[in-house]
């Protein structure tokens, strides 16, 4: 197996997996989906609320599509017009979430709410995550500055890092894991800049299925939001075996890897 | 520079000392591994732009010069670069970003980088799409010409950065096949009714409806009066009196 089909191979297993645990979600009624408090990933759950049941699996079936273009495409599945229409009905909803029209509210009498630290933000996620996952010392993680941390572990013969946003002008967790080869290679010509020989995967976010991040976090959000993280992280890693299971660096050609 | 650009500005990114860890137990061979120690220091290409001033946020910035815009041109700005942004991450999702530095993005999906210091955590493009075979980075910026030339060169900056810290480089400008933004975006805050043009070298314009409007009428009621001058014969009379 070369680079191209083990990258295939691993967006195909996801996807399928994916639309697995998506029929389990309508099915629980999105149990995933209730925190969120604003932005896009309130309004998918807004959106889908709105939906029966047949309309949600068509919606569902449409985004995993997007979000799994590759796979969708590999396996010859294309969007159906009901899809398409029912994507275009949720892309042109406006409308701001109860919490978010209330904040507005509160700025124009001039009012102000407070909000959790990015620095306590992300303080509780990194504890979180070692407290789930095992002992992690801060300085195990990569950091830039208090927007993001990036926490990388081995795992089947390649590097599956986590990482977490915390956002720019307020505090929000949004994160996502990449998987890479742990054999890097050097830029051509920025001295000391290194990038992974091979990217399996990037933009990786459980089941993909629209965007997850947390926001508006005051503080006592923070918990609650940092164990949804960690809930499906922890899926995603047990997972992770039987998506990566095979596809190991040591099983690709080397003489075919294409980044 | 703002006191947010301040803060980021103030970040430094670090490697970690080497360090074995334990994981839980159902990930059985994983464990924590070391990142790249070596260090590094690239040079920020977005310095030196001229155009570009401060810490390059067009969300947050004024301008220095005075000669742009007021508060209500700002509040709609914010405006018109949260709803892109939004309708650009549902469309592009997964690999859609709209927030992060470009440092933060490269971390996040093609780590890991070097130590670096902090100037170039400060770099914020407004849209990237990440996706590994695409790699394009857009801007936003109000439809005019001006700011279309200020655009184009923060973008040419953001692109070389993203090549500098990428080895296996092939960013650029975003292209309208990747992504079309909508022709009409209708805001609540500020209130107003904003037209956005496809992108163009990468930099996706925007004007409100109204200066649209009354440009049009302008052109149209020139155009008018041009027809009626010259159904009337004024141009013949007034280039006979001139002769």
């Amino acid at each position: 197996m070369n680079f191209t089909q083990a990258q295939q191979e691993f967006r195909i297993r996801h996807y399928r997996w994916a639309k697995f645990r998506a029929a389990e979600e309508i099915s629980e009624e999105f149990p995933h989906f209730w925190l969120f408090k604003g932005g896009l990933s309130w309004k998918r759950y807004h959106f889908m609320r709105e939906l029966n049941e047949d309309e949600q699996k068509l919606f569902v079936s449409a985004s995993l599509k997007r979000s799994h273009r590759y796979a969708a495409a590999g396996l010859g599945e294309t969007t159906s017009a009901e899809e398409k229409a029912l994507e275009e009905r949720y892309f042109s909803i406006r409308e701001r979430s109860p919490f978010e029209k209330e904040l507005a509210a509160r700025r124009r009498m001039g009012e102000k709410t407070k909000f959790a630290s990015k620095r306590k933000v992300q303080r509780a996620m990194l504890s979180s995550f070692e407290g789930a996952f095992g002992y992690l010392g801060l300085e195990a993680a990569r950091h830039v500055g208090q927007e993001s941390s990036h926490v990388p572990m081995k795992f089947g013969g390649w590097i599956v890092q986590t990482s977490f946003y915390f956002g720019r002008s307020q505090s929000l967790i949004d994160y996502n894991h990449v998987i890479a080869s742990e054999e890097q290679i050097r830029h051509p010509t920025t001295p000391g800049v290194t990038g992974p020989a091979l990217l399996l995967a990037n933009a990786l976010c459980w089941i993909n299925l629209g965007k997850m991040e947390w926001d508006y976090l005051t503080d006592t959000d923070v918990e609650p939001a940092c164990d949804s993280v960690i809930t499906l992280c922890r899926e995603f890693f047990g997972e992770l075996p039987k998506l990566l299971g095979g596809l190991e660096p040591k099983n690709i050609e080397r003489e075919n890897m294409t980044p | 520079m703002t006191m947010l650009q301040d803060e980021y500005t103030a970040g430094l990114i670090s490697s970690s000392v080497p360090s074995s860890r334990v994981v839980r137990p159902s990930l059985r061979d994983g464990v924590f591994v070391v990142s790249d120690s070596s260090a590094g220091e690239v040079i920020d290409p977005i310095s030196l732009h001229k155009y570009i001033y401060g810490n390059d946020d067009p969300v947050e910035n004024d301008d220095p010069s005075g000669e742009s815009a007021s508060l209500d041109a700002a509040a709609l700005g914010r405006a018109v670069h949260k709803a892109l942004g939004a309708d650009f991450v549902e469309k592009l999702d997964p690999f859609g970003i709209s927030g992060p530095s470009i440092v933060t993005i490269l971390e996040r999906h093609f780590p890991p980088l070097s130590s670096f210091v902090a100037p170039i955590t400060s770099r914020f493009p407004d849209l990237v799409d990440i996706d590994p075979t695409n790699k394009e980075v857009f801007e936003i910026k109000p439809a005019n010409l001006k700011k279309f030339a200020a655009g184009l060169a923060q973008l040419i900056g953001y692109i070389t950065l993203f090549n500098r810290l990428d080895p296996k480089g092939g960013w650029h400008e975003g292209d309208v096949g990747t992504y079309t933004p909508p022709s009409v975006l209708v805001l609540t805050d500020p209130p107003d009714v904003v037209a956005v043009f496809p992108p163009i070298a990468g930099i996706i314009t925007y004007r409100p409806i109204s200066e649209e409007v009354e440009e049009k009428a302008e052109d149209s009621a020139e155009a008018e009066n041009a027809e009626l001058d010259d159904a009337l014969g004024i141009d013949t009379l007034e280039e006979t009196l001139e002769a």
